[in-house]
């Protein structure tokens, strides 16, 4: 799922987040998101070492994408369009 | 998997669809994705090419095979980014269809058919289509993007099961004419991420709408190691806020 998917579906951010689609895209990657993370992986197919390893790329996926979403407020206003 | 394509959308795709490719310091990439365009059953009008600036040029670097696909190749520089890019790519391609796809891709030998023929016989008020993306290789990078299906926007009309939010530039069609009454790529954004979701909520704007086509594949190459992942998600993060601030809501 991706942060459009989340705030356009309007799927199901509550259950998922316990918040509105625009607060969810702010603060993905919670600590406490850990354990549904865990849940969707032990359904599936996944081996215990790619469930682990998929569990701390979803920990940097989601410190990366919340950094990035952060830093553009200081560099928002530039115009690089001709 | 073979999809049957009848005459009438070989000579469309022939004649009247454009490849449009940004490409920056990714020659051998660039290469494998040429190969597999010119290996597409039918052949697009042109594959155009948008050097944004590479430090070799592409045009000096790549060895051409002979085909009889017609090859263009521009060059921004300074580099401006793949937003700007693609948008001289469209600026300077021939078709009234422009297929997207992106340097670090391989496609399906019907891609380009299989697109257009979504396009040519689907209703008027479509606004794009958008293809399936593949992990292209197998470490725990691409099993990941893989599993979380990132550059497949999910179908969210349960009444209207194919269309999806948003297109990915690794995979998707529009009319020329619907690009350019969208105004393009936002060039204000300067990297790879957002700038496509940007294009398609202005397309949505426009009371179209988009759709997916499981059959029109790219393999896609993610990019190994922690450090480039990190960076991916980072580029998103940066793109999402601008479209968010910019264009949400619709």
């Amino acid at each position: 799922m991706s942060w459009i998917d989340i705030y356009l579906s309007d799927g199901n951010p509550e259950g998922v987040f316990n918040a509105d689609a625009q607060k969810a895209l702010t603060y993905m990657g919670r600590w406490r998101d850990i354990p549904y993370h865990w849940l969707v992986y032990r359904k599936s197919d996944l081996k215990l070492a790619e469930i682990l390893a998929f569990l701390v790329l979803d920990i940097v996926r989601h410190r990366a994408y919340r950094r990035g979403f952060n830093t553009l407020l200081e560099t928002k206003g530039k115009d690089t369009c001709e | 998997m073979s999809v049957a394509l009848p005459e009438e959308i070989h000579t469309v795709t022939q004649t009247n669809s454009s490849v449009i490719v940004a490409s920056r310091n990714r020659h051998q990439q660039l290469e494998e994705l040429i190969n597999s365009v010119i290996n597409l059953d039918p052949l697009p009008y042109e594959l155009v090419i948008v050097d944004d600036a590479s430090d070799k040029p592409i045009e000096e670097s790549i060895q051409f095979k002979e085909s009889d696909l017609r090859i263009r190749i521009f060059r921004n520089d300074p580099n401006q980014g793949p937003a700007k890019a693609r948008n001289t790519g469209v600026h300077r391609s021939r078709g009234s269809i422009l297929l997207f796809t992106d340097d670090d891709c391989i496609v399906h030998p019907q891609w380009a058919g299989i697109l257009v023929k979504r396009l040519v016989t689907g209703s008027p008020d479509l606004g794009g289509i958008g293809g399936k993306v593949i992990a292209r290789d197998t470490d725990i990078f691409s099993r990941y993007f893989e599993f979380h299906q990132i550059l497949n926007p999910k179908p969210h009309d349960k009444m209207n099961p194919k269309r999806v939010p948003y297109l990915v530039t690794a995979n998707c069609a529009i009319r020329k004419d619907t690009f350019m009454r969208a105004g393009g790529f936002d060039c204000n954004i300067p990297i790879a991420g957002g700038e496509d979701v940007a294009l398609s909520l202005k397309i949505l704007k426009q009371q179209l709408f988009l759709e997916r086509e499981e059959n029109a594949i790219v393999w896609h190459r993610f990019k190994p190691g922690l450090r480039n992942f990190h960076h991916t998600f980072f580029r998103y993060g940066l793109g999402g806020r601008y479209v968010v601030d910019r264009y949400l809501p619709l």
